[in-house]
C-alpha cells in the first residue's frame, strides 16, 4: 500500500529537521573562579571610574572586576567556534558552539554552569543638507520637552552636565559624526570613545546603520545654534552600538559588554533606550531578576553608575508592562508624557514590576523633537523620554557630586512633579530642577481638601484653580501640565489612587477637573486599611479608608 | 464582586459630577496571570492552508502536479507542556482536487477523454500532533516542528468533467457520492513553522480508491503552506 520513495523522502524531511535546528547555538559559560593576578584598578579603570567608585564608597579592588582567567578563555576558545564576549562581572564567556562542543566545555573542571541562550528582540521606539525647520506645533514640543525639566533654571545656574560622563547604549548612531547637533561636543573633544559591540574586533565606528541613537543622543545633549534639544550639553560621551536587528539575544550580551566597557571608561550615567519584551520573556518575568539584561543593569548600578532606561512602548499592546531592563530595582525607568495632554501617553508601558515595585520611576515627554541624521524630526517613544531624563540627571549630579548614584536616583524621584504621590503610569511625575537648585522652596499652599462625612469622602478643589493655569496662580507648584498655547501653562488634573496595606496600588486614576466637587467615595466600598492618595496642583493628601 | 460594584458606583458618581476620567488602571485585575496565549498553557488558533500533490511517478499520468491542490481550514488547539514541547489537536476541512491528465492510456476513473476532469474529495479531518519548539521566547509561538497523524471522513466525493459541445458551449457534469472512493483517509503529517507561517507536509497512508476497482493510486504526498489566524 505504501509507496516507498515518497515515504522515504518524507521520512528524510522529518528526521532532517531536528538536526537542521541543532546547528550552532549561543551559550553562556559561567566559570568557578577568577584571577586577581595582574589586576591593577589604576591601570584598568579610567580615572573617572576610580573617582566614581571612591565617591560611592565602593572598593577599587572588587572581585567582580577581576579579569576572567586567560587560560580559561584560551582553552574554551579552542573548543568553541567563537567567543562572542567575555564578562568580568559575571565571570563568564558567551560562546558559539554546537552540542558536541558545549558538552565538552561543560565537562571542564572550572566550568560552573552552562546556560543556553537564543535570540531575543530589541524593542526600540520609533525615526538627508541638514534641515532645522520645525512647524509651530513642533516648536512648542521642542520648547516643552526641556522647559518641563527646568531648562530655564539650569541655564540660569550655569548647569549643563559638565564633568559628567554619559554612556549611550543604542542601536546605531547614523551620521552622528556629522550631525550639527553635536558640533560643540566634537570640537571640544567630549566624545571620549565609541565602540561597536555588534561586530568582532574593536570596531570604533558606530556612525552607521540606524539613526535611533543619534536622536537619543540629541535628547541628552543636542544643540544647534540657539536650538537646544537636551539638557546636558556640557557632558562627555561614550557611544556604544549594542543592537543589530538580525541577531536577537546576542544584543543582551552586547549590552552587558558595553556596560562593562562604559564602567571601565568612567561612565557616570548609562542611558539605554532599549527594552526586551515578549519575543524572549513573559511579562511576569519583569521581576527585576530574571532577564539577562536586567541582571547586567543591576550590576552596572552596583558599580556606582546611574542607569537610566526607557520604560517601553507597550502600554497599548497586550504586553502592557515595562520591559527589561526597566524592571531592575536599581534602574531609573522613564515613562512617557503626552505634550498635548500633559499626562501619560498611551503607548508608554505601565508598571508595576511583577514583584509590585513602582515603575516607571519618573516621566518626561514621550513625544519630542530630536536631531535625526538628516534634520530635526518629530518622533515619539519612551526611547526619547529616557535621554531627556539622563540629561537632567547629569545636571542634577553636577550640582552635588558627592551624591552616590542611588542617592541621586532617590533625589530625582523626590524631585518629581507628583511626589510624594505616585502611580504606575507616571511614577513620581516629571523631575523638577528646582529641587536641586533651590533647597528653600516655598511650601505649596493647599489646593484641595478632603471632606469626610460619615461613610463618604469627598474631594473638593479650590474653585480658582479650575480651568486655570496652576503655575501662574500658584507659583512654585510642581504639577504636570497640559501643553496648550504654551508648554508649561495649562489646566491641572486630579490624580488619585487606592493603596493597599502593603503599599501597593490597587487602582489609580487621572481626572479632568471641571467643578469644585470632584469625587465622592464611600469607605464601605473599600477594604479596611486601604489608603486614598490624592494629588492636585502640586499638593498631595492621603486618607485612610 | 465588591470591587466591580465599587467601580460601578465610582463611575456613576463621576458621571453625576461630570468629571472625565482621563486614565484608569485597575492593577489587581491586570495582574491576573493569563492561561491562554501562543506560549501559555492553552492556545487555540484558526488556520487556512494551501497545498499541492507531489512526487508520484506512477500517477503523474493521471494528475497535473502544481494544478491539483489541497485547500484546508480549521481550528488548532495546543497544550503547552514545557517551553520546548507541546501536544495538540486540530480539526478542519480539507478539499483536495486531483486534476486528471487527459492523455492515453487513461484509466482513472475511466478511459473517457475530456477537456477537463478532476476528482474532488472533501474530508472532515482531525489530527493529533506533538510540537517541538526551538529557542527561548515569551508569549510567542516561535519556531517549531510538528509531528503527528491525521484521520478523516471523506464526506464529499465528486467527479467533475468539462467538455465543449458542438455549439461551442461548455458542458459541466458532476457526479457525487462516488462508490469507488474510500470513505475514510488517514496518514502522517509534519509542519515546520515560525510564528503564523508554516510549511506543511502530509503523507496519506490510506488509499483513495477501493482496492476492488484496481485503479492506480493518486499522489500521496501533499506539500504546502499555512497561515495561522490569531492575534
Amino acid at each position: 500500500m505504501l509507496k516507498s520513495k515518497p515515504l522515504l523522502l518524507l521520512s528524510g524531511f522529518l528526521f532532517l529537521l531536528p538536526f537542521l535546528s541543532q546547528a550552532q547555538q549561543q551559550w553562556m559559560v559561567y566559570l568557578k573562579d577568577k584571577q586577581h593576578k595582574n589586576f591593577n584598578p589604576y591601570s584598568y579603570f579610567d580615572k573617572k571610574a576610580i573617582e566614581r567608585r571612591v565617591n560611592a564608597g565602593l572598593p577599587l579592588d572588587d572581585p567582580s572586576d577581576w579579569p576572567v582567567k586567560e587560560t580559561y578563555i584560551n582553552e574554551i576558545s579552542l573548543m568553541a567556534n567563537d567567543v562572542i564576549i567575555t564578562s568580568r562581572w559575571l565571570n563568564a564567556l558567551a560562546v558559539e558552539a554546537d552540542d558536541l562542543q558545549i558538552n565538552t566545555i561543560r565537562q571542564l573542571p572550572y566550568v560552573l554552569a552552562v546556560e543556553w541562550i537564543k535570540p531575543s528582540q530589541m524593542q526600540a521606539a520609533g525615526y538627508e543638507d541638514y534641515d532645522t525647520s520645525v512647524s509651530g506645533n513642533e516648536a512648542q514640543i521642542l520648547a516643552g520637552q526641556l522647559k518641563t525639566l527646568g531648562i530655564d533654571d539650569w541655564q540660569k545656574a550655569g548647569i549643563d552636565g559638565k564633568g559628567l560622563r554619559i554612556a549611550i547604549l543604542d542601536v546605531g548612531f547614523d551620521r552622528a559624526d556629522h550631525v550639527p547637533a553635536f558640533d560643540q561636543i566634537r570640537s571640544e573633544k567630549r566624545l571620549i570613545a565609541t565602540r561597536d559591540f555588534t561586530t568582532r574586533g574593536n570596531n570604533e565606528n558606530v556612525f552607521y546603520g540606524n539613526g535611533h541613537g543619534t536622536e537619543v543622543w540629541s535628547c541628552i545633549a543636542g544643540k544647534i545654534g540657539d536650538i537646544q534639544i537636551g539638557l546636558a550639553t556640557g557632558a562627555e560621551f561614550l557611544l556604544a552600538k549594542t543592537e543589530k536587528s538580525s541577531e536577537k539575544f546576542s544584543e543582551e550580551l552586547y549590552w552587558l559588554a558595553a556596560a562593562e566597557w562604559a564602567d571601565k571608561n568612567g561612565a557616570d550615567i548609562i542611558n539605554s533606550s532599549l527594552g526586551y519584551t515578549g519575543k524572549r520573556y513573559f511579562n511576569w518575568q519583569m521581576d527585576g531578576k530574571t532577564s539577562f539584561v536586567t541582571r547586567a543593569a543591576n550590576i552596572a548600578a552596583g558599580k556606582g553608575i546611574l542607569v537610566v532606561n526607557a520604560a517601553g512602548n507597550e502600554g497599548s499592546d497586550p504586553w502592557h508592562y515595562i520591559g527589561a531592563p526597566a524592571d531592575a530595582d536599581s534602574v531609573l525607568s522613564i515613562g512617557g508624557i503626552d505634550p498635548e495632554t500633559g499626562y501619560h501617553t498611551g503607548f508608554s508601558s505601565y508598571g508595576p514590576t511583577t514583584d509590585k515595585r513602582m515603575k516607571p520611576n519618573v516621566s518626561a515627554y514621550g513625544h519630542v523633537i530630536a536631531a535625526a541624521p538628516a534634520g530635526l524630526t518629530s518622533t515619539q517613544g519612551t526611547s526619547f523620554a529616557s535621554p531627556l531624563v539622563a540629561g537632567f540627571a547629569a545636571c542634577a549630579w553636577q550640582t552635588n557630586r558627592s551624591l552616590t548614584n542611588m542617592q541621586l536616583f532617590k533625589e530625582i524621584e523626590v524631585s518629581g512633579s507628583l511626589y510624594p504621590y505616585f502611580d504606575y503610569a507616571h511614577g513620581f511625575g516629571i523631575p523638577q530642577a528646582g529641587h536641586f537648585l533651590n533647597k528653600n522652596q516655598t511650601p505649596i499652599p493647599q489646593t484641595f481638601k478632603i471632606i469626610e462625612n460619615g461613610d463618604s469622602v469627598t474631594i473638593v478643589v479650590n474653585k480658582y484653580l479650575i480651568g486655570k493655569t496652576a503655575a501662574s496662580e500658584n507659583p512654585g507648584s510642581q504639577s504636570m501640565k497640559r501643553n496648550e498655547d504654551e508648554p508649561g501653562s495649562s489646566q491641572e488634573y486630579l490624580y488619585y489612587n487606592i493603596m493597599n496595606k502593603s503599599g501597593v496600588l490597587d487602582s489609580y486614576y487621572v481626572l479632568d477637573v471641571t467643578q469644585s466637587e470632584v469625587l465622592t467615595l464611600f469607605k464601605s466600598d473599600f477594604l479596611h486599611g486601604e489608603t486614598l492618595n490624592v494629588h492636585f496642583a502640586g499638593y498631595s493628601i492621603s486618607v485612610k479608608l | 464582586m465588591k470591587r466591580i460594584l465599587t467601580i460601578s458606583l465610582l463611575l456613576l458618581s463621576l458621571s453625576v459630577f461630570s468629571q472625565e476620567i482621563l486614565l484608569q488602571q485597575n492593577v489587581k485585575a491586570d495582574t491576573i496571570r493569563p492561561s491562554r496565549g501562543p506560549n501559555l498553557r492553552n492556545f487555540t488558533q484558526g488556520y487556512i492552508g494551501l497545498g499541492f500533490p507531489f512526487f508520484t511517478n506512477e500517477t503523474v499520468r493521471y494528475t497535473r502536479p502544481g494544478v491539483s491542490s489541497d485547500f484546508s481550514f480549521g481550528l488548532r488547539y495546543k497544550r503547552r507542556i514545557t517551553n520546548y514541547f507541546a501536544l495538540g489537536l486540530d480539526g478542519g476541512i480539507h478539499t483536495t482536487s486531483y486534476k486528471l491528465k487527459q492523455s492515453e492510456p487513461k484509466t482513472v476513473p475511466d478511459t473517457a477523454i475530456n477537456d477537463k476532469e478532476k476528482i474532488q474529495i472533501s474530508t472532515l479531518a482531525g489530527s493529533a500532533f506533538m510540537r517541538i519548539n526551538v529557542g527561548r521566547r515569551g508569549n510567542y509561538i516561535g519556531n517549531y516542528l510538528d509531528l503527528g497523524a491525521y484521520g478523516g471522513w471523506n464526506f464529499q466525493k465528486k467527479h467533475k468533467t468539462t467538455n465543449e459541445n458542438a455549439e461551442g458551449e461548455n458542458v459541466r457534469e458532476s457526479t457525487t457520492r462516488l462508490k469507488y472512493i474510500e470513505n475514510f483517509s488517514y496518514g502522517l503529517l509534519t509542519r515546520i513553522g515560525t510564528s503564523r507561517y508554516t510549511l506543511t507536509a502530509q503523507y496519506r497512508l490510506s488509499d483513495i480508491f477501493l482496492s476492488s476497482y484496481s485503479m492506480p493510486e493518486l499522489p500521496r504526498l501533499i506539500i504546502g503552506f499555512e497561515v495561522g489566524l490569531f492575534r
